[in-house]
């Protein structure tokens, strides 16, 4: 234990080497969360030349730190002018713009950062403790049960996140087929490559991510004058210290209500599929349900404010364990770590804790870190957050098409790479108009490979009987869990018109 | 999580649907798998099976998807239409110029370099989403922006970006020092 | 701040312009003062492996001696074909561009199958390691020693975890199946880490890999080693000889075995460059920065081998004749 300790300490005092890193991503973030419209992903994505190019280590605690803050500043707009800065936040101004309706503007974005702040930096705490056992159930996962496991993620995301399961389910589905493209690791046949050497190796990844990321965004938002969609309405903002500490008063002495609805975030971050938006409005939902005074919820009560922020704030740490433990990326800001890491050569499983714990460890120990910065930075900073920024999408379109074209440029130096970033643009825009999930779709490329693999390698140990599937208890387990989910939202229609 | 619903459902519920468009992912799926699957006739089983597993699986729920869709046209829930493809026609033709550009932008990365060819397509592109009028703020922030972008990220972090005659320039000037 | 010099930018534009219009700009040699940019390796896998941690600790001594940088490119895929076929494809003759990969897993491909490009095109000519191949099982398997493989593997098929199949490594533990008469599966894993996974979680029975990326590995225990000699007993004590114990029959071919490799054309051309680059590397054996490096990659000093044309050329053909003995065992 004490060395465990000594680790824990040499990690922070490593991550604290890359204050240089944290202290402007921080800052980056709040600022781009809070532009409605514009997420960590897109500011990432941007971005990904510079996370690129200065390692692993450095690059993991860019994102996490603009991942993490990004969710903070979400909540200003959602608080101010009702409009969620994130989908994460969606669930924020139903209690938080009611309170700035009413003059309490400053106690509201007080009350959501205590509670963001606190409930982030519980589950990352949390999360520390579990990961190490957690990290134990990848070694019983055989290539049989990843196989099931890799499946089960897929149907998840589209299950949960899409809001037509059979188009999720294509989607996903379709990804893992771009996914297969490449000479297969056994035999070394190229299949599916168009007869392109460019793609032996697999669809590259960045491109893809700008493509259905970053492209397709920028050819749908040219329908809208602004990135957010709605009339900002004017926010009545009082700068008052007094309110700002009431907040935190209020927030401390809920602390029970902070640690519950923040666990509920942890619990469904692991989830693949299910993110920020779903966590909030289910924190906010059971914190309704037992509450002693459900009928003020949505008139600007403090509860109401707490249980989202706590909440949205747990998935951010919920959403890298399935990540690190087994590489399966949760949602779209993982999938975009995953991305960047596989371009550094990381490669994700249980012993990437003991090989490499600045990989493992650090990003949560970042997160935690940021989570304190953001404690002291936050307060002070949002009182010049009177007015919520807007920006036109003329000009942010085109800026977004070519700072992330020549990212995708960047890991290969393949023009190649562009074309397949704009195909995935147009594949990404039509998915996008038509409710198709951009993140199954990329998603499905990122597993694709892994899943091949361990299809590969199950097949080879039964010698091509595919009956092995179907082998081993925990994998069956996990197969009848699959099947069950993907009625669950079928299941559900018919309740509720039952009701 | 009723609330939740109330939200997603604000977002997409649509009189009349026209179908159409949403043929077009499933189609391409289909298509690609058709095509890859063709590429692994030689390969030995082991090889072959996760594509067919999966390939398969994905065709199987691309044609559920197109029966369903038929039967909801039959019922006269959703419509097929080929009139009303494009919503809206002003938008349509930007968004096919801007991709226009952007190829014209990617052709010539390579002759011109990052800097010069990202303030020609930023300039040509934030006149088209305005207009010709808006010249003057167009030309300040693609010069501005494609600079800030030279200078953050091959300047300072020397990223592996496409250079060209700005960027050896530069660079001239500064081995000349 | 390393600014990139005028024909690195050329360079970019040449080699890899996918179809562009300046893709056919000759390359120009500015007069003889070689070298006049940076040399570019082509490593033909993927970054942060093995490849990576040696190219470093090599290059970045021999970069002081050869007076500049050099600049790694990795080109993953079809086990280090993709690399080979883009050097051959793209890279320039002017002893600026090297290959360096592993010479046994590569040349065993070939002789798997044959690449596109002629085999003479190329040849290795400065070797840094050699590293042995190793068998390894999980502390927690029953069976501890070479010889109860033998016998378990006389009742039953073992599964064998390998990097590849065309693999130096599954090349030995091939040969001693055959020997002794035990029934084996190889199961092609794709890379060390997944190797090493494959037998901690038990999947497999048994793995083959070089030795390095084993013998630290909590949990894992290496039992054999492809090699005559074992130089490093207090790390790999269990481990016997493998190749001397059954008699297999082998020259002594280390899994790891990575080496620098170079266009022959660009040797013809400019034989003064190739010596100049033979020159200074034998600088980088001598040179006390080099061993500290190779301890800060975490690799072993006693796998530092120092070689040039004629011991990779022995090697190559050592590992292509074996190779061809035992083809139709490593195509699956």
């Amino acid at each position: 234990m004490e060395n465990d300790l000594g680790i824990f300490f040499s990690l922070i005092s490593n991550t604290l080497e890359y204050w240089w890193v944290i202290v402007p991503a921080t800052i980056l973030g709040i600022v781009v969360g809070a532009i409605p419209g514009f997420s960590a992903a897109n500011t990432i994505i941007i971005l990904l030349p510079l996370t690129l190019s200065i390692g692993p280590e450095a690059g993991m605690i860019f994102m996490v730190a603009i991942y993490t803050s990004s969710r903070l500043g979400a909540g200003i707009p959602a608080v101010l002018v009702n409009i969620p800065g994130t989908a994460g936040a969606a669930a924020t101004p139903l209690d938080g713009y009611p309170m700035s309706k009413r003059g309490e503007g400053q106690k509201a974005l007080s009350i959501s950062f205590t509670s963001s702040v606190l409930g982030g930096l519980l589950t990352t705490i949390l999360a520390l403790i579990l990961i190490p056992w957690l990290s134990q159930v990848a070694y019983y996962l055989h290539s049989v049960e990843m196989i099931v496991v890799m499946l089960f993620g897929i149907s998840l995301i589209a299950t949960i996140s899409s809001q037509d399961t059979l188009k999720g389910l294509i989607a996903g589905l379709f990804g893992l087929m771009i996914g297969y493209i490449g000479a297969d690791v056994v035999y070394e046949i190229p299949r599916g490559t168009f007869g392109f050497l460019e793609l032996y190796d697999k669809v590259p990844l960045v491109p893809a991510l700008v493509g259905l990321f970053a492209i397709s965004e920028a050819f749908v938002v040219i329908d809208r004058k602004m990135v957010a969609n709605q009339s900002v309405k004017d926010s009545k903002m009082m700068h008052s210290w007094k309110q700002t500490f009431n907040g935190i008063k209020i927030t401390l002495i809920r602390w029970k209500h902070v640690i519950w609805t923040s666990i509920i975030g942890l619990i469904i971050g692991v989830i693949p599929g299910a993110g920020a938006a779903i966590a909030s409005f289910v924190a906010y939902q059971q914190s309704k349900n037992f509450s002693k005074t459900p009928e003020l919820y949505g008139t600007g009560h403090p509860e109401g404010l707490i249980a989202p922020e706590s909440s949205n704030n747990g998935v951010t740490s919920g959403t890298l364990i399935p990540l690190l433990i087994i590489g399966v990326p949760g949602g779209a800001t993982a999938a975009i770590m995953a991305v960047v890491l596989e371009y550094h050569g990381v490669q994700f499983g249980p012993d990437i804790f003991e090989t490499n714990p600045m990989l493992g460890y650090g990003p949560f120990v970042a997160m935690g870190i940021t989570y304190i910065i953001l404690g002291f930075l936050i307060m002070p900073l949002t009182r010049y957050f009177s007015n919520v920024l807007l920006i036109p999408t003329k000009y942010i379109a085109p800026l977004i098409i070519v700072f992330t074209l020549v990212g995708s440029f960047v890991p290969r130096a393949y023009v190649f790479d562009i074309y397949v970033a704009i195909i995935f643009g147009i594949i990404g825009y039509i998915a996008r108009k038509t409710g198709y999930h951009v993140a199954a779709i990329l998603i499905g490329v990122i597993l694709g490979p892994m899943l091949e693999n361990f299809f590969l390698r199950a097949l080879r140990i039964s010698q091509g009987d595919l009956t092995t599937l179907f082998s081993s208890s925990l994998g069956n387990t996990l197969w009848i869990l699959l099947i069950i989910s993907l009625f669950v939202p079928g299941l559900k229609k018919y309740f509720s018109r039952q009701k | 999580m009723d609330v939740f619903m109330s939200f997603k459902s604000k977002i997409t519920r649509k009189e009349k649907k026209n179908v159409l468009p949403d043929l077009i992912i499933p189609s391409l799926a289909l298509i690609f798998t058709l095509y890859y699957l063709t590429t692994i006739t030689e390969a030995p089983w082991i090889a072959q099976a996760s594509a067919i597993v999966v390939g398969s699986l994905l065709i199987l729920l691309i044609f559920i998807f197109f029966i369903k869709t038929f039967f909801m046209v039959r019922k006269e829930k959703e419509i097929i239409s080929f009139s009303n493809l494009t919503i809206d026609k002003p938008t349509s033709f930007k968004r096919l110029t801007l991709l226009v550009l952007t190829l014209c932008f990617t052709m010539f990365l390579e002759l011109l370099g990052f800097t010069l060819s990202a303030i020609i397509f930023l300039f040509f592109s934030i006149i088209l989403l305005s207009s010709i009028k808006n010249w003057k703020n167009a030309l300040m922030i693609s010069v501005s922006c494609s600079l800030i972008g030279y200078f953050i990220f091959i300047y300072i972090f020397n990223t592996q970006f496409p250079r060209g005659a700005f960027e050896n320039f530069v660079e001239r000037i500064e081995d000349g020092k | 701040m390393n600014k990139f010099k005028r024909r690195q930018f050329l360079h970019y534009s040449t080699a890899l312009a996918a179809g562009s219009i300046i893709g056919s700009i000759p390359s120009i040699a500015f007069g003889s003062n070689f070298p006049n940019r940076k040399i570019q390796a082509y490593i033909p896998t993927r970054a942060g492996g093995g490849a990576d941690r040696n190219f470093r600790a090599f290059s970045g001594v021999w970069s002081k001696h050869l007076g500049i940088k050099f600049e790694p490119k990795f080109y993953p895929g079809a086990s280090g074909r993709v690399g080979y076929e883009t050097y051959m494809d793209k890279a320039s003759d002017d002893c600026h561009d090297l290959i360096f990969g592993n010479m046994g897993p590569e040349v065993l491909n070939w002789v798997v199958k044959k690449p596109t490009f002629d085999l003479n095109a190329y040849k290795y000519f400065i070797q840094v390691d050699a590293d042995p191949g190793s068998i390894f099982i999980s502390t927690k398997s029953k069976m501890k020693t070479v010889e109860d493989v033998i016998a378990e593997g006389k009742k039953r098929t073992l599964t064998v975890a390998t990097s590849r199949l065309a693999h130096p490594a599954s090349l030995g533990i091939l040969v001693l199946a055959q020997k002794t008469g035990m029934k084996i599966n190889l199961i092609p894993l794709s890379g060390g880490k997944n190797t090493r996974n494959g037998v901690l979680t038990g999947e497999t029975d048994l793995g083959v890999l070089p030795s390095t990326t084993v013998m630290k590995r909590k949990g894992l225990n290496v039992i054999g080693l492809f090699d005559e000699k074992n130089v490093l007993k207090n790390k790999m004590p269990n481990a016997i000889l493998v190749n001397t114990e059954y008699k297999l029959g082998l020259p002594p071919l280390p899994a790891g075995a990575r080496a620098f490799g170079i266009k022959t054309s660009a040797i013809e051309k400019h034989p003064d460059r190739f010596k100049k680059l033979i020159s200074s590397a034998k600088k980088v054996f001598s040179d006390e920065a080099y061993k500290k490096a190779v301890v800060k990659s975490k690799a072993p000093l006693e796998f530092i081998s120092e070689g040039y044309e004629k011991e990779c050329k022995a090697y190559v053909e050592n590992i292509t004749k074996v190779g061809q003995e035992y083809r139709s065992l490593l195509s699956g």
